[in-house]
């Protein structure tokens, strides 16, 4: 049975996605009646990030259709009013392909060695079905191969992003995570290396300017360079007469102008600006001076990445709308729009209709009489668990790689691994996301990449690779447990490493993020994108500023909700017991009453 | 500035919507009962400051801001919670009989490690009843958890449930301070003392403020 819900609100929002679930809190925060419904029993929709049962649920019900089948003669209409229905057809995931390289723990050989494994029964978790002791020794023995059934029944240390991205440090949304007090939900790790393929091998781009100046593979004359065309960029922008003779041009043929030496161009395309032959001065410019905009802020590179996925963001302004009053409730399907006279008036969800001033929809819930053009920005997407880093280091790393194009026909990849201490994946493993525009399927897509990269071959389990831990690598099954509280020695060469072998890999094609509706859409109707191809969530962010904007132009945009210890509670005189050595709450005490703006 | 406390523990409350989470946090952060706020608008955590063997523990307390409602309480309210307050209400059998799907939805998302606790409250509603201390304490024993009868209104165990928390979270985390291996790198550790507000520092773990 379904919940009954209240029917009458300001704003209606349909769908969790990062645009949607901004725009809801920004109204919620202002004092609007909201209610936020997701057909989906989780947050985020395409933004989502699961664990890896919660993945396998989502590839599974990809394959049970959820359109609504609620004819217009169901529907009970007054007069002049029209009933759209509404289709998922925008947000369908196509080429879905799972592969694993490893085994269960029946194929697998019985390695002999004392070795004991002490975390991974610790969580409880996926414990279904306890096996005697005497095959838990066994186990036990096998200890750091990974096999398929280990993957499953650590489920819950995996967080899978269908689309990961990165903030900039002094981006948009760090900004407004900042500005609007939400940044208290989350948390963030810093990508510790923007790493670049030069000369056959991957290596690390000096970032901040301690990295520039320790940096040997550049000399003193190009680190001189490197400063003067980045301080220009910076300094002057994309408006300057200094790129007045580029307005049409490349970035590239601005760079060839300027003498630089090839290291010091690769590092400037590639890794600052990630541009490709393609890319405007314009675009160049200022996506370098984004970059250097956002260094030195959190950590040595200009990116953080949030613990959890990225699809934890969502969920934190959906919090705050439900602080401030916003109806939450998931596993609820919309039918459809009712219009009246070019205004959506309502939404039928279930046996109900529920009234609205305002209805934001994401992109999976569009009336197809809306649309206009479908959008060609599709993007492919590649996810890897892998034994080791792509670039081995002395401590685990956070990376990210942007590829640019070998052939004509290909798309420049962007590559972000992540360890453990995301909570990405269990110690000893990496996850590596790619991401690219599509041009034919996912795995087409990215093959020049994986290849290049990864090893994405079955794995045969007779043939043990003594380096499915990258500290355990050259140490024979024996002596492992020796080397196994000792995680800070791994130091091995970066050239001479083998590839990652992949255990497990799933490509999929997510729809077009730029679909447009048709100029006849009712104007209180707001499109909501999904994930689109940039590292960021600029767009989401910008999107949903604009909505708001179009809602409700006279009224702030996410202020600054107060601290709990700024709360006083209406006719209290005493916010309550001080706290001693609550130097927060001593300094705030009388700042804010906690009323809601209406 | 100056370190004002030894530990920090989040805390959350979870039960169904009307059994008196909010009361219940009241009660404990500002002494005061209040019925009037009904559903939980405006209230993110609160936060109140105790002392345990010497020691400053800064609880901040987190409330479901009315999520629990049609059971959708995002996962990211779960993240590094270290102790977790089921609350359901005495004199409402359903919302006892929930406290088992709680359950499953702190195994499904919280660490497994989370430290857990029972309360019946309401427990000054007698004549009201429809659950007994005695299932209340059966179902806590069921899961090894600890148990109590608590009233936000007549103030009854509310200071006792959280002290009793508190000092079981801190005996775990000092028991796994003892036993360390020197910290991993990992993202699960504990940071006991860091004040909040200070700038995150390279590489680690950093919250944006």
């Amino acid at each position: 049975m379904e919940d009954y819900l209240p029917n009458e609100y300001d704003v209606v929002v349909v769908g969790t996605g990062m645009t949607e679930s901004i725009v809801a809190a920004a109204a919620s925060r202002i004092g609007k009646k909201v209610l936020h419904l997701d057909s989906d029993e989780y947050y985020g929709g395409l933004w989502a990030t699961f664990n890896f049962d919660g993945l396998q649920k989502w590839i599974e019900d990809l394959k049970v259709s959820k359109t609504s089948t609620k004819d217009v003669s169901e529907v009970d209409l007054e007069s002049e009013e029209t009933f759209l229905k509404t289709s998922n057809e925008y947000s369908t995931v196509e080429n879905i392909e799972e592969t694993w390289y490893i085994s269960n723990d029946a194929d697998l050989p019985v390695v002999s060695s004392k070795d004991t494994q002490t975390d991974s029964t610790g969580d409880g978790s996926g414990s279904g079905d306890e096996k005697s002791d005497d095959d838990k020794v066994e186990k036990k023995e096998n200890v750091k191969q990974w096999s398929i059934d280990r993957i499953r029944k650590e489920y819950r240390k995996f967080n899978i992003d269908l689309a990961p991205k990165l903030l900039f440090a002094r981006g948009e949304l760090v900004e407004l995570l900042i500005s609007s007090n939400i940044a208290r939900y989350a948390e963030f790790r810093a990508v510790s290396r923007v790493a670049t393929f030069m000369d056959g091998k991957l290596t690390q781009v000096p970032c901040s300017r301690a990295d520039v100046f320790a940096n040997k593979t550049v000399s003193v004359v190009e680190k001189r360079m490197l400063m003067q065309l980045l301080t220009s960029c910076m300094e002057q922008g994309a408006d300057s007469p200094e790129f007045d003779g580029f307005r049409d041009k490349t970035f590239l043929e601005y760079l060839n102008t300027k003498n630089l030496t090839p290291i010091v161009q690769h590092y400037v395309v590639q890794a600052i600006a990630m541009a490709t032959e393609k890319t405007s001065c314009r675009d160049g410019v200022n996506r370098t001076k984004h970059f250097l905009n956002s260094l030195g802020r959190y950590g040595n590179t200009p990116f953080l990445w949030p613990m959890y996925g990225s699809g934890e963001l969502p969920q934190c302004f959906c919090r705050l709308c439900a602080v401030f009053g916003g109806v939450y409730c998931l596993k609820r399907q919309l039918d459809g729009v009712v219009i009246h006279k070019n205004k959506c008036k309502a939404i039928i969800s279930g046996k109900q209709k529920i009234s609205l001033e305002h209805l934001v929809l994401g992109q999976g819930h569009l009336p197809p009489e809306v649309v206009t053009s479908e959008g060609e920005q599709r993007i492919s997407r590649g996810i890897f668990i892998t034994d080791r880093s792509i670039m081995q280091g002395e401590k685990e790393n956070l990376t990210l790689l942007y590829y640019p194009p070998e052939q004509p026909d290909q798309e420049p990849v962007t590559l972000i691994e992540l360890g453990p201490s995301t909570n990405a994946c269990p110690q000893g493993l990496f996850m590596v996301h790619m991401t690219c525009k599509r041009t034919t399927n996912a795995k087409e897509d990215l093959a020049y990449v994986v290849n290049k990269f990864l090893k994405a071959e079955p794995l045969d389990p007779l043939a043990i690779r003594s380096s499915i831990h990258s500290h355990t690598q050259t140490v024979s099954p024996d002596k492992r447990h020796i080397q196994e509280g000792d995680q800070d020695n791994r130091g091995e060469s970066t050239e001479e490493s083998p590839k990652p072998q992949v255990l497990w890999s799933l490509y999929l094609n997510l729809p077009a993020s730029d679909i447009k509706l048709n100029e006849s859409t009712p104007s209180n109707l707001h499109l909501c994108s999904g994930p689109d191809l940039e590292l960021d969530f600029d767009f989401a962010v910008n999107q949903a500023k604009s909505i708001f904007e179009s809602m409700y132009p006279d009224k702030d945009f996410l202020p600054r909700a107060p601290d709990p210890e700024e709360i006083v509670l209406e006719g209290e005189e005493a916010p309550g017991p001080k706290f001693e050595g609550d130097t927060e709450a001593e300094e705030k005490q009388d700042v804010e009453k906690a009323e809601k703006e209406d | 500035m100056a370190k004002t406390y030894d530990y920090l523990f989040k805390l959350l409350l979870i039960g169904d919507s009307g059994v008196g989470k909010t009361c219940v946090l009241f009660r404990f952060s500002e002494d005061a009962f209040n019925t009037t706020f009904i559903s939980t608008i405006g209230i993110d955590f609160k936060i109140r400051t105790i002392e345990l063997d010497g020691k400053k523990i800064k609880l901040q307390i987190w409330d479901t801001a009315g999520q629990e409602r049609f059971r959708t309480i995002t996962t990211a309210y779960y993240r590094g919670a270290m102790g977790i307050m089921l609350v359901y209400d005495v004199t409402n059998e359903k919302s006892f009989e929930n406290i088992k799907n709680w359950i499953r939805n702190i195994e499904e998302n919280a660490s497994a490690d989370v430290e857990k606790m029972l309360l019946g409250n309401k427990c000054e509603l007698t004549e009201k009843r429809q659950v007994s201390k005695e299932r209340g304490e059966q179902l806590a024993v069921e899961y090894g958890i600890k148990f109590m009868e608590t009233s936000a209104k007549s103030s009854i165990n509310v200071e006792e449930a959280f002290y009793t928390l508190a000092r079981d979270i801190k005996a775990k985390m000092e028991k796994k301070l003892e036993a360390s291996n020197p910290p991993k790198g990992g993202g699960h550790q504990l940071k006991p003392s860091e004040p909040q507000r200070k700038p995150p520092s390279w590489l680690a773990r950093c919250t944006i403020l």
